[in-house]
């Protein structure tokens, strides 16, 4: 009875298993994780992850707005706007969650792989 | 053999790869972010309906502003009386309706007590009481009278505020976006608080909306809903802190004071942009006392959660408590 595979058979589809792991997992890498997206007036600016702990972000065009991700989630420690909604929103970290400061049209959303929410609202 | 197995293993790369392509290609759909009406407005919508919607914001935007110098309802308060554009007209009119309909604790014509209080949000000193009485004589849909044309004058010294209303009437004027052009199978247009969810999803699946917890906590629960409007009110982080103390942004205009609402956070489902967010401001007002009632309407459904960690669900609701 011939052999379902031969050695040399089972290598090349050993290689071809491989490449296409490696394609599955480049493409998806980007995916993976949490990450809050800062964006200014509608444009993303900035992409942090949530699991790497940073302090005293700020980005261009609100620089007098801090921000510091700690324990997966992302937060305003300081703000000169005077009402402070930004602030007031304290941490997110849940998919679809945001931060939104108005006058200086930044917002931040939580983006991932967690929720199958279509919106948040509240 | 081997040709056959190495086309096997072609074939299989080639679907989990496109497989793994796939959650980002969703039809011509396209998401954008428009900083209109006090809020940002998170539009996913087929891309031309999203420059239609724009530009539709951008218009009632300017007509409902009471804050801005360019702000049309701004303008009526200042002059008293003026010629007024359509978009306006057909607002007030809609507003005056709803509250003669269901009830005057939540009227656009409230305007002078609820500037005092967002004088007092800016200057961080609390209104005088003998200015919060004065200004309760002066508020009422009575006070607003259409005259020939589109002229619109306000009696004494009445003041419109859009707030209650502007979101959820921005969003039935979207919904009819999306129904003259049919380019969006379904859409999700956000304005934080309301929320127009159109259509069908392409898997035929109920959409699902997460409700914020007020205290900022997380998600207080989610809700499997078919196309309909969403709008929630509560203190959320829209509080103000006058000498220590916070003050809800939710003035309850029969005592001229913010509210006092044993509830915390109320969301109405219902067919109406605009009713969905004048019963979630009314019903948040009027607290646990009158909840059952509203529970029990066949127009719209309510989840509503009180400060002890009660919910108040209507029947028929598919809610989820986190």
């Amino acid at each position: 009875m011939k052999k379902f595979l031969n050695l040399k058979e089972a290598a090349v589809i050993a290689i071809i298993l491989i490449i296409c792991f490696l394609a599955l997992f480049i493409v998806n890498s980007g995916k993976n994780g949490k990450y809050a997206v800062i964006s200014s007036d509608g444009n993303e600016i900035l992409r942090l992850e949530l699991d790497k702990d940073r302090q005293n972000i700020t980005v261009a065009n609100a620089e007098n707005i801090v921000f510091e991700v700690k324990d997966g989630a992302i937060f305003v420690t300081e703000t000169d706007c005077h009402d402070k909604i930004c602030l007031k929103t304290g941490a997110v970290s849940k998919n679809g969650q945001s931060i939104v400061c108005l006058p200086k049209k930044i917002t931040v959303k939580i983006i991932g792989e967690d929720s199958e929410a279509d919106v948040t609202i509240g | 053999m081997f040709f056959k197995n190495i086309s096997f293993c072609s074939a299989i790369a080639a679907i989990l790869f496109f497989c793994s392509c796939t959650s980002d290609h969703a039809a011509e759909h396209s998401t954008a972010e428009l900083f209109v009406m006090d809020t940002v407005c998170s539009v996913n919508a087929d891309k031309d309906d999203i420059k239609t919607i724009s530009s539709v914001l951008s218009r009632i935007d300017t007509a409902l502003d009471c804050f801005s110098k360019s702000g049309e309802i701004h303008a009526l308060n200042e002059k008293r009386s003026m010629n007024c554009s359509e978009d306006l007209c057909d607002f007030i009119k809609k507003t005056t309706s709803l509250s003669a309909e269901y009830g005057n604790e939540v009227i656009v014509s409230g305007g002078a007590v609820t500037m005092l209080w967002k004088e007092a949000q800016k200057s961080e000193i609390l209104p005088e009481k003998n200015d919060i009485l004065h200004s309760l004589g002066n508020i009422g849909d009575n006070f607003i009278s259409f005259e020939s044309g589109n002229v619109i004058s306000l009696k004494n010294e009445c003041m419109l505020d859009s707030g209650a209303f502007a979101k959820g009437y921005a969003l039935d004027l979207c919904r009819d976006v999306l129904d003259s052009s049919r380019n969006s199978d379904h859409a999700v247009i956000s304005m934080t608080s309301s929320v127009l969810l159109y259509g069908k999803k392409p898997d035929n699946s109920k959409f699902n909306v997460e409700i914020r917890n007020p205290d900022g906590n997380g998600i207080i629960g989610t809700v499997k809903t078919d196309a309909c409007f969403l709008s929630t009110s509560g203190g959320y982080e829209r509080f103000f802190t006058v000498d220590g103390e916070n003050y809800p942004h939710i003035i309850d205009l029969s005592t001229g004071y913010p509210t006092q609402s044993d509830l915390t956070s109320v969301t109405v489902f219902c067919d109406s942009g605009i009713l969905s967010d004048y019963l979630s401001t009314k019903i948040l007002i009027e607290g646990t006392e009158n909840i059952e009632n509203h529970l029990e309407s066949d127009l719209y459904k309510v989840a509503a959660f009180d400060e002890n960690g009660n919910s108040y669900i209507s029947k028929g609701l598919d809610f989820h408590k986190k």
